[in-house]
């Protein structure tokens, strides 16, 4: 119902509005102009940063192999975390759907609890774990898996289950949010007019949950590509991705305008994959959106 | 001059205009029923009324007095809402005191009022209990003596019942319109109910599409309906289209199909709706129409018969008496008197 | 309720342990009488909680306490005001402001951390308290906005009315009414804000000078030199302390409904 005066232009919403504006406005939007005006500057060790409007970082980011390198790596290994995650997270949260109310709710709490938990502390558990003299290290070799002990650390696959790890909460998160939305006697009408029960969770179930799917995929996908914390702990420098480029750059080697270039085509890149993602999606299942 | 007067009132939400020229007068002490289907402008009506939404263009006016630029805390105007809008957090006393509060009434006299207000309702003992501990009725109850323990210039009832099951809906009726005779309170009632209409008002005005297409005594409406739409919503209703072919006074003779008979009204010649109640069609030995007996339903008080005739499909109302019932598929003749046979305008 | 078939349960059991392990070992961890990162096998040791105690971990707790208390406090000041107009009035550019204030979801915290280290020593203001706190506000105003939202829009708008036509003023209604009401949702999305502020790492690594050094910047620069049972031993506390809340959080409102929107978009 509208409120009494949505003909009168009242000032009170802008007057209500306004502190949230400022705080976005000076500590969000300014701080964005200025890393944008800065990857336009130049930089050298022996004059520091250059004013000026130059197109040189966005040149070497793009045309440098190692560049390239670093950003095929990223997206790549934020496409096979968001697959991963999608893959062992839907199954999960059906099975959570499934569950005894009383069990559901013990094991959500389990399952998102640890979102809540610092990123760094479960990376920390992924290194004691995966270190050289790690658990699952003595595990393969006790159990004659592996004659001597496997690198995890610094390596890809280390870094994909640690961030498999921190991320897969998400996608149950919305994929249980959109079973929850659910109708169960759709399920059950399934079943009376004689689907099996695999028929009804392929051709009822599945088509339904696709758009929690598909935005959990994308969450996983954008958290991945701009992680931090555990590539940089668990790749280290040999492992390189963009994130830590940047902070490279930004805190070792004091060229803040590349690294505020390497930022901008991360930020363009992510904003520019999830407007299209977002498009395809709207477009393939425009039905089940509304 | 009455009491409440509505006039010219107008609101459009975009485009649509969920009221559209609304006139309405109510005298003091007056209880008025709008009915109507959802979405005909009834609660909208309502809320211009309290002051929550501001008309587009229009009057109104309480005793005399333009209420355009009085909110809706100045305008002395007690309202129950469909889902009672309980405070939650607040105690029945506290929910009930709260009006009394915002009017800086001492702290004596407002705790003899709100004991006053639920003794009112019947709710004495429960003063001290929170919304959530109490049943639907006494929430209800609860809202009612909130919104009378004010005086209010006006009471609005916001579809006050729907929330109730069948059995307390009708005990509730009869207890809101006794009460409301005792406080003598002018009264407005939304509800899409006609049953409830038709019981608790001195006048229904009934609505569609945001206006209003007749008003008057309960037993008036019923009875003259103005169209088609208010004798199908206020009651039950047999609509046959039929041709004038003849008149004397108000008693027209049409023809529909094979069969002419008489109706009372007022109409050019031409195209008309009838419209025939059907409790006021009766079985006969001789003379009335063909019909066969489509099917006969077992209502308790009633049965309703569905037949078909020569006129279409008719229904047909008669109280149970204990007689056996006629078997369906057998043949039988029905008649009416001329006065219940009603010509529709349009 | 249909049940899980046994191959449905040992894929879950394996999903939990999955889930749990990292977070198990480094709790285990945390006990070892060793002077190196391994099992407590040779009996349990509290050597490593008494190690924190007089560690330069306790200050960078301490400014993460006060971090995060002000962000959630701020955050939620800004975005009650912000979420009541969104909720309760019809203007032009509604959704563009609202849009506005999610947006910090949308911004990877790698690059709201490298803008805000140049913004804030453009204007004079890096190193200390007052940049560091509303660099947090920003990353959290989404979810204290969205769950004061939440609350004003699931609340009866017609109890609002209610109090109205009794004769409140649209200032009392919002003081004796909505915000009596609304108050277990603003309690949740304060404690949730809390958390993400306290544990934000990966702005904070930028912002954040040797004096305003938050908890999780310290063990991540205490981690890259290397992992031993002291911040294992952290991590443990940590975990504990993130259960107790997490509870709280729960009984409040159901997590999963907390964090939903925790992700991007």
């Amino acid at each position: 119902m509208a409120e009494r005066s949505p003909t009168s232009h009242s000032l009170t919403p802008y007057g209500l509005s306004a502190p949230a504006f400022i705080v976005c406005a000076v500590f969000l939007a300014a701080p964005l102009i200025m890393v944008l005006a800065l990857s336009f500057n130049t930089f050298t060790m022996a004059t520091g940063i250059q004013p000026g409007f130059r197109l040189d970082n966005y040149i070497e980011v793009l045309t440098d192999d190692y560049f390239h390198l670093i950003f095929a790596r990223t997206f790549g290994m934020a496409l096979l975390i968001a697959l991963i995650a999608a893959l062992i997270g839907t199954p999960e949260a059906y099975i959570l759907h499934r569950m005894a109310p009383a069990w559901r709710s013990a094991f959500l709490l389990v399952i998102l609890g640890p979102l809540l938990v610092s990123v760094l502390v479960r990376t920390l558990g992924w290194a004691v774990l995966l270190g050289r003299n790690g658990i699952v290290n003595s595990a393969l070799v006790a159990l004659g898996l592996a004659d001597r002990p496997v690198e995890f650390m610094y390596t890809m696959t280390g870094v994909i289950v640690a961030l498999v790890h921190v991320l897969v909460p998400f996608h149950v998160l919305a994929v249980w949010a959109s079973l929850r939305r659910l109708d169960p006697a759709v399920e059950a009408a399934g079943l009376s007019l004689g689907a099996s029960q695999f028929t009804v969770l392929r051709r009822i179930v599945v088509p339904q949950i696709m758009p929690g799917i598909l935005s959990g995929s994308l969450i996983v996908f954008t958290l991945a590509a701009s992680a931090f914390a555990t590539p940089s702990i668990i790749g280290g420098r040999r492992l390189k991705v963009v994130a830590v480029t940047a902070y490279d750059e930004f805190l070792n080697s004091q060229n803040w305008p590349l690294g505020a270039a390497i930022v901008t085509v991360l930020l363009v890149a992510t904003v520019v994959i999830v407007l299209a993602y977002n498009r395809a999606v709207e477009r393939r299942y425009a039905q089940v959106f509304q | 001059m009455a009491f409440l007067e509505l006039s010219g009132l107008i609101k459009r939400f975009g485009t649509v205009a969920a009221v559209d020229g609304l006139d309405l007068a109510v005298e003091r002490g007056e209880f008025v029923s709008l009915l109507g289907p959802s979405g005909c402008g009834k609660t909208t009506t309502l809320h211009m009324i309290a002051g929550f939404v501001e008309p587009n263009a229009g009057r109104i006016a309480v005793d005399g007095r333009d209420m355009a630029a009085v909110p809706p805390n100045r305008r002395n105007i007690g309202i129950v809402f469909q889902s009672y809008a309980l405070f939650p957090h607040m105690t029945v006393a506290e929910n009930v005191g709260f009006g009394l509060e915002m009017r800086a009434v001492a702290e004596a006299e407002r705790r003899a009022r709100i004991a006053d207000a639920l003794d009112l309702v019947r709710l004495g003992e429960l003063s001290q209990r929170f919304p959530r501990q109490l049943s639907g009725g006494q929430q209800q109850r609860v809202a009612l003596a909130r919104a009378l323990v004010i005086r209010p210039d006006l009471l609005l009832l916001d579809e006050p019942l729907s929330n109730l099951d069948a059995k307390l809906r009708e005990e509730m009726r009869v207890e809101i319109r006794l009460i409301q005779r005792q406080v003598g309170i002018t009264t407005i009632l939304v509800t899409h109910d006609q049953a409830e209409a038709l019981v608790m008002s001195d006048r229904i005005a009934v609505m569609e599409r945001g206006r209003i297409v007749q008003i008057g005594r309960p037993v008036d409406a019923y009875e003259n309906p103005a169209n088609a739409f208010v004798s199908t919503f206020l009651g039950r209703a047999n609509l046959i289209r039929a041709e004038v072919v003849g008149r004397q006074g108000r008693r027209l003779r049409v023809s529909a199909g094979s069969v002419e008979f008489e109706a009372e009204g007022e109409a050019p010649d031409g195209p008309v709706t009838v419209s025939i109640r059907p409790e006021r069609i009766g079985f006969v030995e001789i003379g009335g129409i063909e019909a066969r007996v489509k099917v006969g339903l077992f209502m308790g008080e009633h049965w309703l018969y569905r037949l078909d005739s020569p006129l279409g499909e008719l229904t047909l109302c008669q109280p149970n008496t204990g007689a056996l019932p006629i078997a369906d598929g057998q043949a039988v003749r029905v008649a009416w008197s001329a006065d219940n046979a009603r010509v529709l305008h349009g | 309720m249909t049940r899980n078939g046994p191959w449905a349960l040992v894929f879950h059991g394996l999903f939990v342990a999955f889930i749990l392990a990292p977070l198990v070992v480094v709790c285990l961890v945390a006990f070892t009488p060793e002077g190196y990162l391994s099992l407590p096998t040779r009996g349990v040791s509290l050597r490593w909680f008494r190690a924190i105690l007089g560690s330069d971990f306790i200050p960078a707790f301490y400014n993460s306490m006060i971090v995060a208390t002000a962000a959630a406090s701020i955050a939620l000041l800004v975005s009650v005001p912000a979420a009541l107009a969104t909720a309760r009035y019809q203007f032009a550019g509604r959704d563009a402001l609202t849009a506005f204030f999610l947006s910090p979801l949308m911004v990877p915290h790698i690059v709201l951390g490298v803008a805000l280290l140049k913004f804030l020593s453009e204007i004079g203001l890096s190193g200390n308290y007052f940049g560091l706190v509303f660099a947090h506000v920003v990353i959290i105003l989404p979810f204290t906005l969205r769950l004061a939202l939440a609350a004003l829009v699931g609340m009866d708008r017609a109890v609002e009315w209610a109090a109205w036509s009794l004769g409140a003023s649209q200032t009392t209604v919002f003081r004796r009414i909505t915000l009596p009401l609304i108050v277990p949702g603003l309690a949740g999305g304060w404690l949730i804000a809390f958390i993400q502020s306290f544990d934000e790492l990966t702005m904070t690594v930028f912002v954040a000078s040797p004096s305003t050094m938050t908890l999780p910047v310290r063990m991540f620069n205490h981690v890259t030199d290397n992992i031993d049972p002291l911040v294992a031993a952290v991590s443990a506390a940590l975990i504990f302390l993130t259960v107790i809340l997490m509870f709280i959080l729960d009984r409040f409102c159901g997590l999963d409904r907390l964090l939903a929107g925790k992700g991007a978009r």
